[in-house]
């Protein structure tokens, strides 16, 4: 139980329902046996109780981490996170403005106070606050730019980045997004998005009226690339039962009706 | 990824004779029960192609085990806009059956392994048709 909930830990997956299940009887019947780790799991635990409305358990985790960890920072931030589900955001705004008066680099408080603001519908108000939360870390690892250089094996912030530049549109956002998609495939191949958004940006760059026979051509050949990649992995994973046969179909029609052909 | 899950799911749809009738959605605040620029431009793309085609957003501060009362509004297009159905004229056949069947996934946790397009996305053996949970529904008929 102890190894599954470090596996949830660690991926931060936020199956709060099962997190509950498995923490609470842990903390019930093993609390003696988990040595240090019972202030961590007390942590995940009362956040999924948060979730789960289990204000009861929510607080009996909280009291623990209050006594063993006075005045921390940490342990703070919980409470305010409680009186946030409790929808007392006036009360747990004081909470983070009182961290961040001893300690204003606090980026958890910070992030709670937009996550507030969030919650009570106030978006102008929380898209300021987060612009100020950037500008204050600018040149920091806050933008996809810099996670991608900070993070260049990780698939995901090249594919994320490659999905805002097509959602830019323009001949240029465009190739670069093929670009960046195609990075993303070289890191995983088995990115599903990436290919599906290579196929998407190379065959919109072969439509377009503006751009070069070379570039035309070149993006055509891209896009049947693509188009052969997707085809197959569909076949892959499909284990030649009716559903998959037809959804096989699917997709080459698919890939079919969205073919732009170059005029 | 909207191009792509709506172009795959429509194909799918013309095999199998059916038609994409509708978009719902469930907003993020609980209090929100509005339907936004994405839902509106969502269910307009699909109205082109099925012109009754409903918008449903889900309120999700009436959804309990026992919800008498409706917990979906149903938006219908008109004029270019999305207007609001009269809640007092019945949105479904049968809302007590539907509720009925509702509480019976509730309590199994069928949400546990309910497919969307984007959990295919990530693995595609993933079935966004949800076979097994279509199967739980007409036995529960």
């Amino acid at each position: 139980m102890r190894d599954k909930l470090r596996k949830w830990r660690e991926e931060n997956y936020r199956n709060s329902e099962q997190i509950v299940e498995v923490g609470e009887e842990l903390i019930q019947e093993h609390a003696s046996k988990l040595g240090d780790d019972i202030w961590i799991i007390y942590e995940q635990v009362m956040i999924a109780a948060l979730d789960c409305s289990r204000d009861d358990l929510a607080m009996t985790c909280l009291h623990e981490l209050k006594k063993q960890f006075q005045g921390s920072h940490r342990v703070k931030r919980l409470a305010g996170m409680r009186l946030e589900a409790l929808e007392r955001y006036d009360e747990a705004l004081k909470m983070y403005n009182d961290i961040l008066q001893d300690d204003s680099t606090n980026t958890a408080a910070r992030k709670r106070k937009i996550a507030i603001l969030k919650a009570q519908g106030k978006s102008t108000e929380a898209i300021r606050e987060l612009n100020e939360y950037l500008e204050h870390y600018a040149k920091a690892a806050f933008s996809l730019e810099e996670l991608m250089m900070t993070n260049p094996h990780n698939h995901l912030y090249c594919e994320q980045y490659a999905e805002v530049k097509y959602t830019q549109g323009g001949i240029e956002n465009l190739e670069l997004s093929r670009k960046y998609f195609a990075q993303a495939l070289k890191l995983n191949n088995r990115n599903m998005r990436a290919l599906f958004g290579l196929y998407l940006s190379a065959s919109h760059i072969a439509a377009s009226p503006k751009v070069s026979a070379k570039v035309k051509k070149d993006n055509v050949k891209y896009a049947a690339w693509a188009a052969s990649q997707i085809n197959r992995a569909y076949q892959l994973a499909g284990h030649g039962t009716k559903e998959t046969k037809c959804s096989l179909k699917a997709v080459e029609e698919m890939l079919e009706s969205m073919q732009i052909m170059p005029s | 990824m909207m191009e792509i899950s709506l172009t795959l799911i429509d194909t799918w749809c013309k095999e199998n004779k059916y038609v994409i009738a509708g978009y719902y959605q469930a907003n993020e605040r609980i209090k929100e029960t509005r339907p936004n620029q994405f839902a509106e431009k969502v269910a307009a793309r699909i109205a082109e192609n099925f012109s009754e085609a409903a918008l449903i957003m889900v309120d999700n501060s009436k959804i309990s085990m026992s919800c008498y009362d409706p917990a979906i509004s149903v938006f219908e297009h008109h004029d270019n806009k999305w207007k609001c159905r009269d809640a007092s004229i019945d949105c479904c056949e049968d809302w007590s059956e539907a509720q009925k069947i509702m509480s019976a996934l509730l309590e199994d946790r069928s949400y546990d392994s309910l497919i969307d397009f984007d959990n295919h996305l990530d693995d595609l053996r993933n079935d966004w048709t949800n076979p097994e949970i279509n199967k739980s529904i007409l036995h529960l008929c």
